[in-house]
């Protein structure tokens, strides 16, 4: 027994030896893929499908288009910086991807391993990550770093740009480096996703109630029927998406560490809205001169306008003191009011137009028979017309 | 179409200069500020066919409207002074101002339209559903501009009170917008008799006819005014 | 003919305000707010498609579209056995389907007796045109290699095609058809069909049944193809699952329990 598996172990050491140098000799072309795994996954039909849930299936591509995957922000990796342990072919032993894997490339700022460990770290800290979520049992709900991270092609906004590598280039002797490294730095200048796909991405999980019933939240439609959100809708950038509000970069919040808004820290908390609605010091001050009243007049400021499934005892946060449930009110007093005027004014319009089209109706009729008798009569206010 | 020129009619002066002048203010300024403010509720396909210049049209829509509504205050401003110091606004609000008449009118005037009644009630220079027209502009107008200001300066309000304006705003906005082409528009393009176009914002004049059937107090009074004229001017042939 | 303007001009001028009107009236009593209309779909979102393509845009290794093979001129087997048809062997299901993008799916599965030799080409997709030459990346050649049977001089194709009489009779009444016929009907679209398809190691070697040479490989590509790196691969899976869609039996009893599941998730 022992020795069948020595020499399967064996055997199996000769073949990956044998498939990992000879390439070598054979593909001078595929230099860059020192793995030699597109071998096989060069080919687009690499791929297979894997049950779904009762009479569905997933299409699990395994294809890797090289000259696209060449240029994108992780073009430069080995495969198996990413996809550790990957070592038996067949892949029987294949692990889902970690992003908080050290990879081969060399961070210049420090020198070490570079990793996105520190990262994901915050981010599990976070009200999205599995420690900082307040609902561990739907884990399932919680973005991975895939969820809202692809991997883009590395390319510029513009090619004038690329002008500047005559300057790198005076001293950095590889122009295809440099061209790289350029391209990196004005494409982390950049706004890379648009407010509208922010608001697309969030509302992705965030405009599902089935999830935000799970959690306990409260659906966030609203959005789309503030200001901010109509400005969106046009592509206006300069108003505040999602993260101007829930992760300001003045405040020290990026993406990855959003807190949930019970949270003192948090940018949307009672505490320190004022200073996130301002959110002044940065380049993209916001409403400099707000005052306390302006940031905390309503307490929802896209409220979703349904009565969320869950009920209020559930509401963990209205029911831990008075004084929550005192705002609480407050605040539904306040959307009341808003929309009992809303309200009477489609009332106002339905009675007032209503009756304006009834009047020109009764009113043009008579008036053509008014002329039709002026006519008749042949009278000179008929013929004037 | 009416031709102020036909030598055979006679013509009388319904809007003078000054107020031709604010009606085009008006108008340019209505329409500005409608079309840009409910550019706001664009519907998504329209906005989409829009594309990259979309981002542009919603930054001019904001400034746009601004100037148009600094149009429509100015107007206002403007409006006033002439109702109080000027001769001609002064008479024009006396004619404008509601009277018992004008209930009676307006109750008359139905009756007819719905065949209770055998012919319209005499209406004056200016007929009920003209004034009911003219005065609404005096409620709506404070609240959409005292809203449309607080949006302008949301940074020093209250946000509870800012969304009492917004609802307000809009409210008001679509109430003035509705009413404006039920009530008006329609009449002066597709009203019997106005067809295709009444002309008189354009020339400021009504014909004789016009008035005689339309407003017969009031030709009443210009011809008595015209002969007090004429009588005064012979008087004063006859003393020389 | 002024008149006819005017009364034109005036037409759309009355339309533009019609439906400025009727746009305002949408919007302040019956344009459903933007959440309504969020919430209708909301609870929708249980179904699965059996293969969601867009799950793939925002794939990592950024996916082209040479992997929607099935769109651009589909063999009629996929139509039933999908894109991916390999599926029971775990170990090289994925290189098997790999294959399946750019070789008929005959080249493997149709019947020979012992020792016999066809002839293989490569035709474009779609066509009957041969391709005489290789250009572009491995694989994506928008051809497939097809082999052909040598009858009384002249070449005979092997595989299926789309406007074959038995595969359309199928495809049109296979919702409609009892188990019976349609196993029966199935056994007539795979006459020709092995029940044992070559291996690996019948072509990846030298002289196996396909010569690469003359499917315009390159020399040194060739001998790849059929040499130790490919063969030294596959030698160690050679247990393959045989295909059950040629036993009647088995397809019926496949078909009710589909069935059955059909009607319990109604």
């Amino acid at each position: 027994m022992l020795k069948k598996i020595l020499l399967s172990f064996i055997i199996l050491q000769i073949v990956l030896f044998i498939i990992i140098l000879l390439p070598i000799f054979f593909f001078p072309v595929y230099a860059e893929d020192q793995e030699n795994c597109l071998m096989c996954h060069k080919y687009s039909g690499m791929g297979r499908y894997e049950k779904g849930s009762e009479g569905t299936a997933k299409k699990r591509v395994y294809y890797i288009p090289e000259v696209i995957f060449k240029n994108t922000v992780h073009g430069k990796l080995r495969c198996k910086d990413c996809h550790i342990k990957v070592d038996k072919i067949p892949h029987t032993d294949v692990e889902r991807v970690d992003c908080s894997t050290n990879c081969h490339i060399k961070d210049p700022s420090s020198g070490v391993e570079f990793s996105h460990k520190r990262i994901v770290e915050t981010f599990n800290k976070s009200v999205h990550g599995i420690e900082g979520t307040k609902n561990p049992k739907h884990k399932n709900d919680l973005p991975t770093c895939l969820s809202c991270h692809t991997n883009p092609i590395i390319s510029l906004s513009s090619d004038k740009h690329l002008g500047f590598l005559n300057i790198c280039t005076q001293c950095h002797e590889k122009k295809e480096w440099a061209e790289r490294f350029l391209k990196h730095q004005f494409y982390r200048m950049g706004q890379r996703r648009s407010s509208k796909d922010i608001v697309a991405l969030c509302g992705g999980c965030h405009e599902n109630r089935r999830i935000m019933d799970r959690h306990k939240l409260d659906v966030v439609v609203g959005f789309k029927d503030t200001f901010h959100g109509k400005a969106i809708k046009y592509g206006f950038g300069e108003v505040a998406n999602c993260l101007s509000c829930h992760a300001p970069r003045v405040l020290g919040f990026n993406p990855h560490n959003i807190l949930p808004k019970t949270d003192n820290n948090s940018p949307v908390n009672e505490a320190s809205r004022l200073k996130t609605c301002q959110n002044s010091g940065g380049v993209d001050s916001c409403h400099p001169t707000a005052t306390r009243e302006f940031a905390l007049g309503m307490k929802k400021v896209h409220p979703s306008g349904i009565t969320p499934s869950f009920t209020v005892e559930d509401n963990a946060d209205a029911a831990a003191s008075g004084e929550a449930s005192k705002h609480e009110a407050d605040d539904i007093f306040r959307r009341n009011v808003i929309y009992w005027i809303n309200t009477g004014y489609k009332v106002v319009i339905g009675f007032v137009v209503g009756g304006m089209v009834v009047h020109q109706i009764l009113d043009f009729r008579a008036a053509a028979r008014e002329r039709r008798r002026e006519r008749k009569r042949g009278g000179a206010h008929g013929q004037s017309h | 179409m009416v031709n102020h020129t036909d030598k055979k009619m006679k013509y009388y002066v319904r809007l003078n200069k000054i107020e031709r002048f604010q009606h085009y203010l008006l108008m340019l300024s209505i329409g500005i500020l409608v079309m840009t403010g409910f550019m706001l509720e664009g519907e998504k396909i329209v906005i989409e066919f829009f594309g990259g210049a979309a981002k542009t049209i919603f930054y001019w829509r904001g400034i746009l409207h601004r100037i148009a509504a600094i149009m429509v205050m100015c107007l206002g401003a403007i409006h006033i002074y002439y109702i109080l110091f000027v001769r001609s606004g002064r008479s024009w609000i006396w004619d404008m101002l509601p009277r018992f008449k004008d209930a009676k009118d307006a109750v008359q005037n139905l009756g007819y339209l719905i065949g209770l009644r055998g012919e319209r009630p005499k209406f004056d220079r200016f007929t009920y559903a003209e004034k009911l027209e003219y005065f609404s502009i005096y409620i709506g107008m404070p609240i959409v501009i005292v809203s449309g200001i607080m949006l302008w300066t949301q940074s020093s309000w209250n946000r509870f009170y800012l969304d009492i304006a917004e609802a307000f705003h809009r409210g008001e906005a679509t109430l003035a917008a509705l009413a404006i082409m039920v009530w008006h528009i329609i009449t002066v393009f597709f009203k019997p008799g106005n067809y295709p176009l009444n002309t008189t914002f354009i020339h400021g004049m009504m014909s004789e006819d016009d008035i005689k059937h339309h407003h017969p107090l009031w030709y009443e009074r210009l011809r008595a005014e015209e002969e007090a004229e004429a009588g005064g001017k012979k008087e004063g042939d006859a003393l020389k | 003919m002024k008149r006819l303007l005017i009364n034109i001009l005036m037409t759309i001028v009355f339309l533009l305000h019609a439906s400025f009107f009727a746009w305002l009236i949408w919007v302040t009593y019956l344009r459903p707010v933007a959440y309504a209309a969020k919430m209708a779909a909301a609870y929708n979102e249980e179904f699965e498609e059996v293969v969601s393509a867009s799950s793939l845009k925002d794939h990592f290794h950024n996916i082209d579209d040479s992997i929607n093979i099935d769109k651009q001129n589909p063999s009629p087997c996929f139509k039933c056995h999908g894109t991916y048809p390999h599926s029971k062997a775990k170990d090289v299901r994925a290189f098997l389907n790999g294959h399946a993008f750019f070789v008929a799916c005959e080249v493997c599965h149709v019947k020979r007796e012992e020792g016999q030799r066809f002839v293989y080409k490569w035709i474009k997709t779609g066509t009957d045109e041969e391709l005489k030459s290789l250009e572009g990346r491995p694989g994506q050649y928008s051809a497939i290699i097809v082999p052909f049977k040598e009858e009384g001089g002249s070449l005979k194709r092997l595989d299926k095609s789309l406007t074959d009489k038995e595969v359309q009779n199928y495809l049109q009444s296979r919702h409609t058809i009892t188990g019976d016929e349609a196993a029966a009907a199935k056994l007539k679209m795979h006459k020709g069909i092995s029940q044992k398809p070559v291996f690996c190691d019948d072509c990846h070697k030298e002289n196996g049944y396909i010569d690469f040479n003359k499917l315009y490989y390159k020399a040194e590509r060739a001998q790849v193809l059929s040499s130790t790196e490919v063969v030294g691969v596959i030698q160690k899976y050679k247990e393959f699952y045989i295909p059950t869609m040629f036993d009647p039996n088995i397809m019926i009893e496949r078909r009710m329990n589909l069935e059955n599941a059909r009607k319990e998730k109604r």
